[in-house]
C-alpha cells in the first residue's frame, strides 16, 4: 500500500493512461485514492505576524507559577480569576481572553495550537529570523521560500491566475520560488491605474503589445492583464460586520476560494506585534487590541467559508517569541520560542501540540526565553506534505532530515 | 558587415588588451569617416549607440543615441572610462536635498537627530538614546534618492552603472543594526571612488568600511580563546570567498573560510567613545597564531598586515578573475554569458592586475557584445527601468523621497536587499505578473506626468500641438529608436485612434511605449 501512495500528479497520469484505453488492473484501481475535487483544491493561508508575537500571551501557561512571577503586570489571569482571565484549554494552557472569537473553532476541534515552536537558529534579529522562517532554512537565507517551493512541486495549472496570492507590495520571500505569484495590496489594486473610461482602452493597448510573442516577458505581461480581467469577475467582499476593517485581505482570500479560481496558497502580512512597551494584559495595552482583531478576523473567515473551510488550513507564523520576563517599560523584548495557530476543517484540533519545556530559570533558553522544542520545519513540513500534497520535502527544506523528525500529527 | 566595421573601429583605438596599466589610452583622433557618414547616421550606427547607452549607461536621454551615433560610440566610451573629475554643478544642485544623508555617521546623527536627544546640557547622553532620535526612514530614503539622482543625471554614466553593479556585488543591507548609519558613506566613499579602478582597491575599501564590517559581522569576530565567551564569526569570511572574490566554485574549502576569519579577527569599528566610528584594528581581538589560506602561509604575529596581504592575494587569484569576468559579462552582454566574453574579460583582468576600466573595455571590444542577438534582450531590473524611463522623458527627481516608494513597489528599493548576493541580474528572477502590472502602472503614471516625486516636462519633447501621426512617430523614435517593431507601432496607433484630446493621446502613446515589452529590455 505504501509504495502505491499516489499523488495527484500520479493520479492525473493514471487517468491520462486510462483515457488512452489502457486497462486498469483491479489492484491498482483500489490503491488509487479518490481524486481531489479539482473545484475544491486544498488551500494554505499563511498569516505572518511581523514583529514577533508574544506566544506566552496567546497560549497562556496558566499552570506555571514562574509565568506569573516573571510578569507582574502583563500576565494573563488564570481561568476563572476575574473577567479578563484566560480561557482554559486543557488544564495547563489557556487562550488569551481577547481571542474568545476562536473558542467555537477550538471546541469544534478545528483549532490546534503548537507551543514552544521556533527556529533552531538563535538570532533575535527580526529580519534574519523572518527570512529564515520564510526560507524554511534556519541560518541560511534563500532567495525563495518554503511555500513557493512547495507550490512549484505541485501539478498546479499555470492557467490558474490566482494560484498563489500575496497581500503585499512584493512577493514575500516565503512565497517566492514558483512563477506567477500575484502580489497585491488588495484585489482592487489589481488594475491599471487610469481614469475609468480610458482604462479598458489602455488595457487593450497593453494586451496587444504583449500579445505578439511567446517569450517569458510577453507571457508575464499577458498574465498580468489576465489577472486584471479576472479580478473584475471576483465578487468584492460584501460589507460584513464580522470582519474587522483590517481583515480585508482575509475577506478577499475567502472570495477567491469561493470563486473557485484555483487558489492554492495565500500570504498575508500582519504587523504591529513588536510590543517592547505597553504590551498590556487583557484589558489594556497594545497586544489585546491586536489579538482581538486577529481572533475576530479568523472567526469571520471560518464562518464565511462555510463547508469550504474543510479544504483550508490557516497558519499563523511569527519570527520568534518574546522574553519570559517583562521589561522595564511594561513590554517584552526579543525572545526565542513562541506559539503558532493552525486552523482548518481538517485540522486535528482542540489540542496544544509540542513538548512544553517549562519556565523555571533552568528551563529557559539562554536563561531568559521560552526554549524551542519544536523546529518550525516539523510543522511546515507536515502542512506541505499532508495538506498541499508535496512528496519531496528534501528540496523544500534542504538540510532538514524530515524522515527522522517527529510528526506532530496536527493534520492526523 | 556593419558589425565588423564597428569592431574594427574600436580595435583601432584600443589595441587588444594591451592598454597600459593604470590608465586608459586617451581617445585617439577619430578615424576618418566616409563623407556620407558625416551627413547621415546609419541604422547600424544608431543601433550600436543605443546598445551602448542601454548597457553602459542608464539608457539614452532624448537625442543622445543619435548624437553618439554621429560622434562615435567609441570616443564616448573612452571618455567615460576616464571621466573628468571636475564638479558637475547641475548634478550637485540636484543632490542638494539628499546630501545630508551621505555624511559619515556622527555628522549624520547631528543632522537627522532629535534635538531633544542631543541636548547640549547632557552631552554624556548614551549613544543609544541619541540614535533613538534619528529619523532613519528619512536617512535611508535620502541615500536611495541620492543614488537614483546620480544614476539619472550624472554625465559619468559608466561609473554610475558600475556603482550599481558594485552595490550589489558588495551588498549591504541598510536596515541591519548600525549599517543604517554607514550606508550613505559606504556608497559615496567605499564604492563610487573606486568604481572604475583596481579591483583590489574596492575590495579593501569595502572590507574596511564599517557598513560591511557590521553587515557581515566581522566587527564582532574575535579570536577564539578559552577566556572569552565570544569567538570567531565566519560570515564575512565566507561571503568574501564565495561572493566577493573566488566564486562558489573557486576552489576553497570550509577550512579556508575558517582560516580567513582568523586572519581578519580584529578588523572592527570604533565605538562612539573611541572616535568617529571608523575602521579600527583591535590588536587584542586578533588571532596571533599562524594561518594557512588556499596554500598561502601566514606566519604568526603580523596583525593587520595579514588581512591586507590576503586581500591582495585574493584579488589576483585566477578564480576571482573568472568570477568577476562572468558577472560582468552577464551584466553587459547576456544572462547566459558567452564564453568568448568571459575568456577575454578574465584574461584582461589578470593582465592588468584587476583594472576594471580595462576589463570593461575588453568587454566593449568583445565580438559577443556587438552581436545583434545580444542587443535589446536583457530585462531591465526595476532600478534600470526607473532610471532609463526618467532619462527617456527628461524627468528629474523633485527633491522629495516619493520615488523610493516607487522603487520599493517595483521590487528594488536601493540598499535594502537583505541577502549578501544583492539584487539579481537575470531575467527569471525579476519576471512576474504582478511586477509587470507594476511596470505598466509606473509607465502610465510617468506618462500622465503624475508619478510622485518627479518633475516631468513632456511639453518640451512632445508638444500637445503635434498632429496625431507625428506624435506617434516622434515618440517611437524617442523611446525605441530604430528598434521599434511594426507590431508596436501598430498597437500604439490602434490604441490612440479616435482619442480627441491631445493630452490624453500623448499620455497613451508615452504610457504604452514606456510600458511596452521593447522598453522593458535593454
Amino acid at each position: 500500500m505504501n509504495e502505491l501512495r499516489f499523488t495527484r500528479r500520479a493520479w492525473l497520469t493514471g487517468s491520462a493512461l486510462l483515457s488512452f484505453g489502457l486497462a486498469c488492473p483491479n489492484a491498482l484501481a483500489q490503491a488509487i485514492e479518490p481524486p481531489p475535487d479539482p473545484s475544491r483544491p486544498k488551500v494554505l493561508v499563511c498569516l505572518f505576524l511581523r514583529g514577533a508575537v508574544d506566544g506566552l500571551s496567546v497560549v497562556v501557561p496558566h499552570a506555571e507559577p514562574a509565568y506569573y512571577r516573571a510578569r507582574p503586570s502583563i500576565a494573563i489571569s488564570q481561568p476563572g480569576k476575574g473577567e479578563h482571565a484566560a480561557h482554559d484549554l486543557d488544564g495547563r494552557f489557556g487562550l488569551h481572553p481577547r481571542l474568545s472569537a476562536l473558542m467555537p473553532a477550538w471546541n469544534a476541534g478545528e483549532l490546534a495550537l503548537v507551543h514552544a515552536i521556533g527556529s533552531p537558529h538563535p538570532t533575535r534579529s527580526h529580519f534574519e529570523a523572518q527570512d529564515y522562517m520564510e526560507s524554511g532554512t534556519p541560518g541560511v537565507v534563500a532567495r525563495d521560500g518554503w511555500v513557493g517551493r512547495s507550490l512549484a512541486l505541485l501539478p498546479v495549472s499555470t492557467t490558474d491566475t490566482f494560484r498563489a496570492v500575496a497581500f503585499a507590495d512584493n512577493v514575500p520571500r516565503g512565497m517566492r520560488g514558483v512563477p506567477g505569484v500575484l502580489a497585491v495590496r488588495n484585489l482592487e489594486a489589481l488594475s491599471l491605474r487610469a481614469p475609468g473610461p480610458l482604462r479598458s482602452r489602455l488595457e487593450q493597448g497593453f494586451s496587444r503589445l504583449y500579445g505578439v510573442k511567446d517569450d517569458a516577458l510577453h507571457r508575464a505581461g499577458r498574465e498580468a492583464l489576465i489577472a486584471i480581467a479576472r479580478a473584475r469577475d471576483i465578487p468584492k467582499p460584501k460589507p460584513d460586520p464580522d470582519y474587522p476593517k483590517a481583515a480585508r485581505p482575509l475577506a478577499e482570500v475567502a472570495e477567491l476560494i469561493k470563486a473557485g479560481v484555483g487558489l492554492r496558497a495565500a500570504w498575508i502580512d500582519v504587523g504591529g506585534w513588536d510590543t517592547h512597551q505597553g504590551q498590556g494584559n487583557a484589558a489594556n495595552g497594545r497586544l489585546p487590541g491586536l489579538l482581538d482583531g486577529l481572533g475576530r478576523s479568523l472567526a469571520a473567515f471560518r464562518r464565511d467559508l462555510g463547508d469550504r473551510f474543510a479544504d483550508v488550513v490557516v497558519l499563523t507564523m511569527s519570527e520568534f517569541g518574546r522574553t519570559v520576563r517583562q521589561n522595564g517599560t511594561g513590554g517584552t523584548d526579543h525572545g526565542h520560542g513562541t506559539a503558532m495557530l493552525v486552523l482548518g476543517g481538517s485540522v486535528k484540533g482542540k489540542r496544544v501540540y509540542g513538548r512544553w519545556p517549562g519556565l523555571e530559570p533552568a528551563d529557559l533558553h539562554e536563561g531568559r526565553d521560552l526554549a524551542v522544542t519544536t523546529d518550525f520545519r516539523d510543522l511546515f513540513a507536515e502542512l506541505a506534505r499532508k495538506h498541499l500534497g508535496v512528496e519531496s520535502l528534501d528540496t523544500i527544506f534542504p538540510g532538514y532530515d524530515s524522515k527522522s523528525a517527529t510528526s506532530l500529527g496536527v493534520l492526523g | 558587415m556593419t558589425n565588423t566595421r564597428i569592431f574594427a573601429l574600436v580595435s583601432l583605438g584600443i589595441a587588444g588588451c594591451a592598454l597600459r596599466q593604470g590608465a586608459v589610452a586617451p581617445p585617439p583622433t577619430p578615424a576618418p569617416k566616409p563623407a556620407i557618414q558625416q551627413a547621415t547616421v546609419s541604422r547600424e550606427d544608431e543601433s550600436a549607440a543605443r546598445h551602448v547607452l542601454d548597457r553602459f549607461a542608464f539608457g539614452p536621454t532624448p537625442g543622445q543615441a543619435e548624437r553618439l551615433a554621429h560622434d562615435g560610440v567609441k570616443s564616448w566610451f573612452l571618455h567615460q572610462l576616464e571621466p573628468a573629475k571636475g564638479p558637475d554643478p547641475a548634478l550637485e544642485a540636484a543632490l542638494t536635498p539628499y546630501r545630508g544623508a551621505l555624511e559619515p555617521p556622527l555628522a549624520l546623527i547631528e543632522r537627522f537627530g532629535d534635538p531633544d536627544q542631543m541636548d547640549a546640557e547632557a552631552p554624556e547622553r548614551p549613544f543609544r538614546d541619541q540614535l533613538k532620535g534619528v529619523d532613519f526612514p528619512a536617512v535611508l530614503g535620502s541615500i536611495a534618492m541620492a543614488e537614483l539622482t546620480r544614476h539619472v543625471e550624472s554625465e559619468r554614466q559608466v561609473e554610475e552603472v558600475m556603482v550599481d553593479f558594485w552595490t550589489n556585488h558588495f551588498n549591504v543591507f541598510a536596515r541591519k543594526g548600525l549599517v543604517r548609519l554607514f550606508a550613505g558613506d559606504y556608497v559615496e566613499r567605499a564604492l563610487r571612488p573606486y568604481a572604475l579602478g583596481k579591483f583590489q582597491d574596492i575590495l579593501i575599501a569595502t572590507a574596511r568600511h564599517p557598513a560591511m564590517l557590521v553587515y557581515l559581522d566581522n566587527a564582532r569576530s574575535v579570536a577564539t580563546t578559552k577566556s572569552t565567551k565570544r569567538g570567531l564569526n565566519e560570515n564575512y569570511a565566507r561571503e568574501l570567498l564565495e561572493l566577493h572574490t573566488l566564486g562558489v566554485d573557486g576552489g576553497y574549502t570550509q577550512k579556508d573560510v575558517t582560516e580567513v576569519a582568523r586572519v581578519l579577527t580584529g578588523w572592527s569599528v570604533q565605538r562612539p567613545k573611541e572616535g568617529d566610528m571608523n575602521f579600527v584594528f583591535r590588536e587584542r581581538a586578533h588571532d596571533r597564531g599562524a594561518k594557512r589560506v588556499l596554500g598561502w602561509e601566514f606566519p604568526a604575529n603580523h596583525g593587520e598586515d595579514e588581512g591586507m596581504r590576503l586581500f591582495r592575494l585574493l584579488a589576483e587569484h585566477p578564480s576571482t578573475a573568472r568570477h568577476l569576468a562572468r558577472k560582468l559579462c552577464i551584466r553587459f552582454v547576456d544572462d547566459e554569458p558567452p564564453a568568448e566574453c568571459v575568456d577575454t574579460a578574465s584574461k584582461t583582468y589578470l593582465a592588468s592586475q584587476g583594472d576594471i576600466a580595462q576589463v570593461l573595455s575588453s568587454i566593449f571590444q568583445s565580438a559577443s557584445f556587438w552581436e545583434p542577438r545580444h542587443r535589446n534582450i536583457k530585462l531591465k531590473a526595476p532600478l534600470e527601468l526607473v532610471a532609463s524611463a526618467l532619462r527617456a522623458v527628461s524627468a528629474k527627481p523633485d527633491g522629495s523621497l516619493a520615488l523610493t516608494r516607487i522603487l520599493a513597489g517595483l521590487g528594488e528599493p536601493i540598499l535594502l536587499e537583505q541577502i549578501p548576493t544583492g539584487y539579481p541580474e537575470t531575467e527569471s528572477e525579476w519576471l512576474g505578473s504582478s511586477s509587470m502590472l507594476a511596470r505598466m502602472n509606473f509607465a502610465t503614471a510617468l506618462a500622465a506626468e503624475k508619478l510622485p516625486g518627479t518633475k516631468v516636462g513632456l511639453d518640451g519633447l512632445l508638444p500637445l500641438t503635434l498632429p496625431a501621426a507625428e506624435l506617434e512617430s516622434k515618440a517611437l523614435t524617442l523611446f525605441l529608436g530604430n528598434r521599434r517593431s511594426p507590431e508596436t507601432a501598430a498597437a500604439v496607433h490602434e490604441a490612440v485612434t479616435g482619442l480627441e484630446d491631445g493630452r490624453t493621446r500623448r499620455t497613451f502613446v508615452v504610457a504604452l511605449l514606456l510600458g511596452s515589452p521593447d522598453f522593458q529590455r535593454q
